[in-house]
């Protein structure tokens, strides 16, 4: 028996350290996505702000942004650039990492009849990752917003 | 009264400073005198004094502008002088606090660095020999005969024109100053010489490139985190700055 449970401690410790998903009608994510623990998280805090961003929270959705972009904005001011998206409903498509900290996700965005394609930038900052905010409330004033705003 | 004059600066409703000095009878100087004159010459004229000489100092320099400000009425130019000075040590004042306010966390600076990597890219190197002459004319002849020439064709031609030859070595190109930073980042190539720099009448380079080797990768989080760490602090300065300016009506 405790050679048994010895053997089963890894499994346990694996289970333990991998987030659980949590599951919200207007977001939702490609089941077929590899999911190594770093990516599992990864998709937990996609689908965790996008949720908020969705159902108009962004008080808790501020938590999920870049820790510098904080440090130079704040909340009064991010509220009134980054619109929530309120009666839309978004989809992981794909992630891509150009770099080991760095990972670029593709969504879906379902607005009514119209389907949008959208980026997302996301950085693992130390122990967690981060969604980069940009600007949504004036037209892309450059490619990089207009892929990922 | 404490001290030999009684300085007041008033903040009145307009915000300005207000200042007012008085002559007093009763010279005397405290610890706390000496000890702000010794920082203040340490910090203007990097000047170390003694204990006993700072309180000579104070007392000296207190007895003296007594009898001036006796004897004279400070001018509007005078009392606009000294204003100006205390304004300057009150925003000193005002940057140290709000930097001390302002911590910025590791992970603040690491994600900016993370969102930023171009702006680290690792600096390209080059390699050089440097050809010193004390004639720019001899300089331009040299550079005639050795250009498309191996280093050591040069090496030997140089000593005809008794010129100094230097091993520069490898260098980043950053630490290279213009105008030749500028012409080995246009070329990015290897074993050729630079024609002539002339730097006055009596003097003129001729470079050449060993090697020129562009930076791999970025550099490490480490290296930067200081400059990082200044950068956002300038930025919220300005930031913060700008609202005060609008707050006073100031443009």
């Amino acid at each position: 028996m405790k050679n048994f449970l010895i053997a089963l401690l890894p499994l346990l410790l694996f289970t333990a350290c991998t987030p659980k998903l949590p599951s919200y009608p207007e977001v939702s994510y490609n089941k077929e996505i590899q999911q190594d623990s770093k990516t599992k998280l990864l998709v937990k805090r996609f689908l965790e702000y996008w949720h908020y961003r969705t159902i108009g929270d962004m008080k808790k959705a501020w938590e999920y942004e870049l820790p510098y972009q904080k440090y130079l904005s704040d909340f009064k001011r991010y509220k009134g650039m980054v619109g929530p998206s309120i009666g839309s409903k978004t989809e992981l498509v794909k992630i891509e990492y150009p770099a080991a900290d760095e990972a670029i996700i593709t969504r879906k965005v379902h607005l009514g009849k119209d389907v949008l394609t959208k980026k997302d930038k996301w950085y693992y900052v130390k122990d967690n990752w981060y969604h980069k905010f940009y600007q949504t409330i004036f037209p892309p004033e450059n490619e990089e917003e207009a892929q990922f705003q | 009264m404490k001290n030999f004059a009684l300085l007041f600066f008033v903040a009145t409703l307009s915000f300005a400073l207000q200042v007012d000095i008085h002559p007093d009878n009763k010279i005397t100087v405290t610890n706390q005198d000496k000890d702000a004159l010794k920082s203040f010459l340490a910090k203007f004229y990097r000047f170390h004094i003694r204990d006993q000489g700072a309180l000579n100092l104070v007392k000296g320099n207190r007895v003296l502008a007594n009898e001036y400000v006796k004897s004279h009425q400070l001018s509007k130019a005078d009392k606009t002088y000294i204003t100006i000075q205390i304004e300057q040590y009150l925003a000193d004042k005002f940057v140290q606090d709000f930097q001390r306010r302002n911590t910025i966390s590791d992970k603040v600076a690491l994600s900016y660095y993370l969102d930023h990597k171009d702006d680290f890219k690792k600096s390209d190197q080059v390699d050089t020999v440097l050809f010193v002459f004390n004639d720019p004319e001899k300089a331009v002849d040299f550079y005639t005969q050795v250009k498309g020439k191996d280093l050591s064709y040069a090496q030997n031609l140089a000593k005809e024109y008794n010129a100094t030859i230097k091993d520069i070595g490898y260098k980043k190109i950053d630490e290279v100053k213009y105008p030749t930073r500028a012409f080995l980042e246009k070329n990015k190539k290897s074993n050729y010489f630079l024609p002539p720099i002339i730097l006055n009448t009596s003097s003129a380079d001729v470079l050449y490139v060993r090697s020129y080797k562009k930076g791999n990768g970025y550099k490490p989080f480490k290296e930067v985190k200081e400059d990082i760490i200044k950068l956002l602090r300038k930025k919220t300065f300005l930031k913060e700055r700008d609202k005060l300016l609008k707050k006073y009506g100031v443009k």
